[in-house]
Parts: C-alpha cells; sequence; structure tokens
C-alpha cells in the first residue's frame, strides 16, 4: 500500500502543495486537475524527483525516501515530458534503462521484446527514434515505464500524442496490468481514464477536492445536467446564465448540454451525468479549462 | 551502467569531430616542430655535433676533454683548409684556407657571391659546422661566465641556485636547440590536448538534461546513482583520451631523435635555467604528468560545468573562456614553465593547489547540490 500522510511542498513563499492525504492500492487511479493544482509535484513526488517539503509518503509503513532503491525498484514512470535519445534505436535505448533499473543481463533482451510488443513496437525495435512519430515515441515511453514490470505505474499525460486506436489499447493492456499493482494516471483526457480508472483523484488549489469512484460522483450531479435545443439568437444569453458542458450547432438550432443546480424548466430534457462534466464542473473557474 | 555510460561519451560524432581538431590543429603547429627540426642553422650543426659528443662525453667536461673535442675541431678545420687548397675560385680569390676564409670581407661583391654560393647553394655542411664547433668550444671555454653574471644579477633563492650550480661546476656546455623544440613541442600537444578534453567532456551532463532524460534515470533503481557512474566514466574517458593522445603525440616526439639528449641533465642546455636539474627524459616525464594532471582537472572542470548550464550556446561560451584561461594561463606557466627558475620556486606548486582547490570546491558543492535538489 501506498500512503501520502499530510504531504506538502512549498517553493519559498509558494504552495505547490498543501496537506495531501491518500491511500493507494492494486488498482488504477485517475488523477485529474487543471494546470497548476499540484498533480505534477504530487507524481514527481511519489516517483522520488522531489521532497515533500513537510510529511511523508510511505510504502507497506516505510518512508520511500528511506527505502530508496528498494522502492524505485517498484516504480514505473513515465514523466509528461519524457527523454530519449534520437540517434538511439528502441532497442538500445530500452537496454541502457534496464541497465539503470538493474534489470537481469540476461532478460533483458527478453523483457524488452515483450514491452515492446505490448505497445506494438516490436517491427520497428531496431529503427532510430529520430524517424519516429509522436505516438510511436509516448508508445517507447509507456514501453519503458514498464520495463522494469513495476509494482507502481505512474503515468503523466500517457495518452498524449496517441490516436485513437492507440488509446483503445492503451486502455486494455493497463486494465490487464492493474490486477497486480498500483497504476496512477494523470492526464486532461477525462474519456481515457473514465471507463477504466478504479477510482478517480481530484486536486484543486493545491488541496485534494475528492477521492472516489467515477460512478459516485457522477451520481452527486445526478438531476442537476441538461440538454435543451434553442434557436441561434437565444444562445448567448443562455451561455451568460448556465455553465455550457457541450455546444453542437445543428440544423436550425443550438443543441446544449448544461450545469443546472438549482432549477429545471419544462422543455429541458434531463441527461446522464459524465465524469467530463464532473471536471468541467469542478474546475469551471480555472483559466486552464475554460 | 558505467559501460553505457562511457559509449554515450565516446560518441562516433564527438570521437571524429575530436580527430578533425587534432589533425587540424597538428597541421597548424606540431607538425613544424616535427617536420622542422633541427630548424636552420645552427641548430641543425649543433644537434649533429651534440648527438656526437654527449654519448662519448656525457654532462660534464672537463680540462682533458675539452682538449679532446678541441683536436676534433682542429681535424675539421685541417679538412677545411684542404678543401680551400683545391678551390680554384677560392685560389683566385686569395681564400687560401679556413682562417682566411672567416677573416675574407664580405663587402667585397665578389668574395660576398663566393661566400653565398659556398653556404648557401653548394650543399657543403662543414662549414656550417664548424662555426658551431666554434659556438660549443666558446661555451665550454666561458662555462662559467654566465652563471656569474647570474649571480650577480639575483639574489635570495635564485642567486643561492645560480652559487650551488657554480660550486658544483654543472655548467651549460650545450646549446638549447633540443629544449626549445620540446617546450613548443609540449606546449602545443598540451593546447591541442586540452581543447579534445573540451570537446568530449563538456556534454556529458548537458546530453541528458537537453535530452529530458533525468527523470527517468533518476527514478530508475540506481537513482541518482546514475549521476556517480557519469562522474566516473567522466573521468576515465578523460584519462583514456589523454593517454591516447600522449601516446601518439609523444610517439611522433620520438621520431626528432632526440634520445641522445635524454640522460642529460638541464643545467647542462643553454638559454634555460631551472629549479631542478632533473635530466632531460625525467623532464619529459615531468612535463608529460603535468599535461596529464591539468587535462584530468580540465575534465572535471569541463563536467562540473556541464552540469549547471541551461544550453549549448552558454555552454560554449563558458568554456571558451575556461579554455582560454586553460592556454594563455595554465598551459603556459603550469605546463610549459614548469620548474623554470625565472618564476618565484613555490609559484607553480602554488598555482597547482590553487587550481586543485577550485576544482574541487566547485566538485563539491555541485556533488552536493545534485543530491539534494528537486527534478523540476
Amino acid at each position: 500500500m501506498l500512503t501520502i500522510s499530510n504531504v506538502s511542498k512549498d517553493y519559498g513563499n509558494f504552495k505547490a502543495l498543501e496537506g495531501m492525504n491518500l491511500q493507494f492500492e492494486n488498482g488504477i487511479y485517475g488523477l485529474l486537475a487543471p494546470n497548476g493544482a499540484g498533480k505534477t509535484t504530487l507524481i514527481k513526488m511519489l516517483v522520488t524527483l522531489i521532497k515533500p517539503t513537510s510529511g511523508e509518503i510511505l510504502y507497506n509503513g516505510k518512508p520511500i525516501e528511506a527505502l530508496g532503491e528498494s522502492y524505485r525498484e517498484l516504480i514505473g514512470y513515465l514523466p509528461q515530458h519524457f527523454g530519449y535519445y534520437k540517434h538511439y534505436t528502441p532497442q538500445k535505448y530500452l537496454r541502457y534503462l534496464a541497465a539503470l533499473k538493474g534489470l537481469e543481463k540476461d532478460k533483458v533482451d527478453q523483457r524488452i521484446d515483450e514491452v515492446l510488443e505490448m505497445v506494438a513496437l516490436g517491427e520497428v525495435k531496431k529503427k532510430k527514434m529520430r524517424k519516429f512519430s509522436g505516438g510511436m515515441i509516448q508508445r517507447v515511453g509507456i514501453a519503458q515505464a514498464l520495463l522494469g514490470d513495476p509494482k507502481i505505474l505512474i503515468l503523466d499525460e500517457p495518452t498524449a500524442g496517441l490516436d485513437p486506436k492507440e488509446r483503445a489499447r492503451f486502455r486494455h493492456l493497463l486494465s490487464d496490468l492493474a490486477r497486480e499493482r498500483i497504476i496512477l494516471i494523470s492526464t486532461h483526457i477525462v474519456s481515457d481514464i473514465e471507463s477504466i480508472a478504479n477510482e478517480i483523484i481530484m486536486i484543486r488549489d493545491q488541496t485534494l477536492l475528492y477521492k472516489g469512484d467515477s460512478a459516485a460522483i457522477c451520481r452527486s450531479l445526478q438531476g442537476k445536467i441538461y440538454e435543451v435545443a434553442m434557436p441561434f439568437e437565444d444562445f448567448a444569453d443562455f451561455r451568460k446564465q448556465y455553465l455550457t458542458l457541450e455546444e453542437k450547432q445543428e440544423q436550425g438550432h443550438m443543441l446544449v448540454r448544461f450545469y443546472a443546480p438549482e432549477q429545471q424548466e419544462a422543455e429541458w430534457t434531463p441527461a446522464v451525468p459524465q465524469l467530463e462534466d464532473v471536471f468541467l464542473i469542478e474546475y469551471a473557474n480555472e483559466s486552464s479549462v475554460r | 551502467m558505467f559501460g553505457m555510460e562511457m559509449k554515450k561519451i565516446f560518441s562516433w560524432k564527438l570521437l571524429l569531430l575530436i580527430a578533425v581538431v587534432n589533425v587540424l590543429l597538428f597541421y597548424l603547429r606540431l607538425e613544424f616542430e616535427l617536420e622542422h627540426f633541427p630548424n636552420g642553422r645552427p641548430a641543425t650543426d649543433l644537434f649533429r655535433i651534440e648527438q656526437q659528443l654527449i654519448p662519448e662525453y656525457g654532462a660534464r667536461i672537463d680540462e682533458n676533454e675539452l682538449l679532446e673535442i678541441k683536436a676534433l675541431y682542429t681535424d675539421r678545420v685541417t679538412a677545411a683548409n684542404a678543401f680551400f687548397e683545391k678551390e680554384d675560385n677560392a685560389q683566385v680569390l686569395g681564400i687560401t684556407g679556413y682562417k682566411e676564409f672567416q677573416a675574407m670581407d664580405t663587402a667585397d661583391p665578389e668574395l660576398s657571391a663566393y661566400y653565398s654560393d659556398l653556404m648557401f647553394e653548394s650543399g657543403q655542411d662543414f662549414l656550417w659546422e664548424l662555426q658551431a664547433w666554434e659556438l660549443l668550444i666558446e661555451n665550454f671555454e666561458a662555462r662559467d661566465s654566465a652563471i656569474k653574471a647570474q649571480i650577480e644579477r639575483t639574489d635570495g633563492a635564485r642567486q643561492q641556485h645560480y652559487e650551488q650550480q657554480l660550486a658544483e661546476e654543472r655548467f651549460a656546455f650545450y646549446s638549447s636547440t633540443v629544449l626549445d623544440n620540446f617546450l613548443n613541442y609540449k606546449t602545443y600537444m598540451a593546447i591541442i590536448i586540452l581543447i579534445s578534453i573540451t570537446i568530449l567532456m563538456s556534454p556529458v551532463f548537458l546530453r541528458d538534461y537537453r535530452a529530458g532524460m533525468l527523470p527517468i534515470q533518476y527514478t530508475a533503481k540506481v537513482g541518482r546513482g546514475v549521476y556517480r557512474a557519469k562522474w566516473l566514466a567522466g573521468l576515465c574517458s578523460t584519462a583514456i583520451l589523454t593517454v591516447l593522445l600522449l601516446a601518439i603525440y609523444m610517439g611522433l616526439y620520438w621520431t626528432n631523435g632526440t634520445a641522445s639528449h635524454f640522460a642529460t641533465p638541464l643545467s647542462s642546455f643553454g638559454w634555460y635555467d631551472y629549479w631542478y636539474d632533473m635530466t632531460f627524459f625525467q623532464y619529459i616525464v615531468l612535463s608529460v604528468t603535468a599535461i596529464f594532471v591539468v587535462a584530468m582537472l580540465l575534465g572535471v572542470l569541463s563536467m562540473a560545468i556541464s552540469t549547471i548550464v541551461p544550453n549549448a550556446i552558454v555552454l560554449i561560451g563558458i568554456q571558451i573562456v575556461v579554455l582560454f584561461i586553460m592556454i594563455a594561463g595554465v598551459t603556459m606557466y603550469l605546463i610549459r614553465d614548469i620548474i623554470i627558475l625565472y618564476l618565484p620556486q613555490m609559484l607553480v606548486p602554488a598555482a597547482y593547489l590553487v587550481l586543485f582547490g577550485i576544482i574541487f570546491i566547485s566538485f563539491g558543492w555541485i556533488w552536493r547540490r545534485e543530491f539534494r535538489k528537486d527534478i523540476v
């Protein structure tokens, strides 16, 4: 079990994270937050890149700082902007990282083949990464995170650059892996975690806003999300009154999905709340979401 | 992991660049010291005579040996006299022997033309050699006058040094031809090696920083231990490149054929005075060691700079300044002029200590910083 106990991080007077308490067991956790909310700070503390100013992070009851190498051995980490050498092939790159991760030498090549197959890069393992597309590079990043068969897999924006087919494949892969490990995914793409995350973690203003399963949080919006069709000329005024979640132009009118917590009009049709709605509503005042 | 860091350092692109720089600088400066050694007259003749005299007489020449050397010279004068006696042109101009040749009026156009033809066109070496013999015999005869003049001119430790040299009769019988050449050679060799080390070592840390590799490296099992591995690989790479270049360039220096002078003490060479009277070979070993030490220090400094600069432009800017200091200051005083008498005796050792101090304090600060800092 991974425990974050009253963790804060300050940079001078700026508080990057404040009083965070979380617990992780095997399963997939989706970390949702707008830019600057503190999710990257949280992730960097979990992977030992930065140290908390106060509080502690424990793995099976022991501080991760004290565990050191034996804790890092359990981590697979994909940073938001992951580094690679353009003139390396995926095979050479993963061999280098296998050495850093302390993999047994005689099993390295077999493991590299396995993870490259997982991300559908087996056929290009000997091609230089200079020629790879953004999606292929991202898949190499995912492969390196999986290389050490980690018990804690932390992925920061893992689906950036992936096409819909690759994203679906990635979700299936994570679902398979989650049975015996902690997987924490930080993403802006709500649909990527909605269907696979056991729990959603939301951070706002450097503090924990919500932790629980996505169905429960969506239920809290039951009866507050509606759809309505309206003439184009009414739309501007409507938008000033309500938080719109989806706006679609249809023939002769606008179809609007919106949030109305306190009232209901007869012509409004109740809609099923989705995780995306929660995200847009909770972070409606954040500049990065608007 | 160490091996992989070594492979990253010795990338073929950097090795190619280092090779190009070495070839370029070699042909710009170093090759001259090989191709044109000994350089001109009388250096060529002095070197040739010294190669003959040193194995026979060594560094210390007594009065009897001086007489033998003079006899060797006299034999050559006799041969020169025989030459002029057989020379019709010389006879016509009234030059009947070497003594007349020496005394002839070169303002006279005919005599001047004959002189030029004989010295520069005819390919006769003996007249140049005779001048060189005379220079060396003058050195032998006036062996103590230079030291006595220095005793008058100096004071303190330098004066004591000259007094001791005079008391022990360590005189400068031979020319500075070999030493001049080696001083130039080792200076240019050091410059080339220092430039090569800078090129090889500067990207060690910046390469991974720019590639965004640190988060992945530092969260792997080895963690920040990879930083240690990079330093170790960097130090080994510096040592390997330095030794390799030293071996190549000293191998080339061997072709100058100065081995005849190796056992000769520095005090036997004219023009230069040194605090310590080691043999020429020991001086070569000292110089090579100094270059190795400075190259290692520069390697450490280059890697330290590589850890703190944000990009290649800043790196190049800083390294140009560092290289200028290393060439104009360190190479000149700590390598070229190591143990030379005109510098205070403790200046160079103190300068080495300061250099060690600066680099190791910087290294310590950077090391501690790396293990404490947040990777943001």
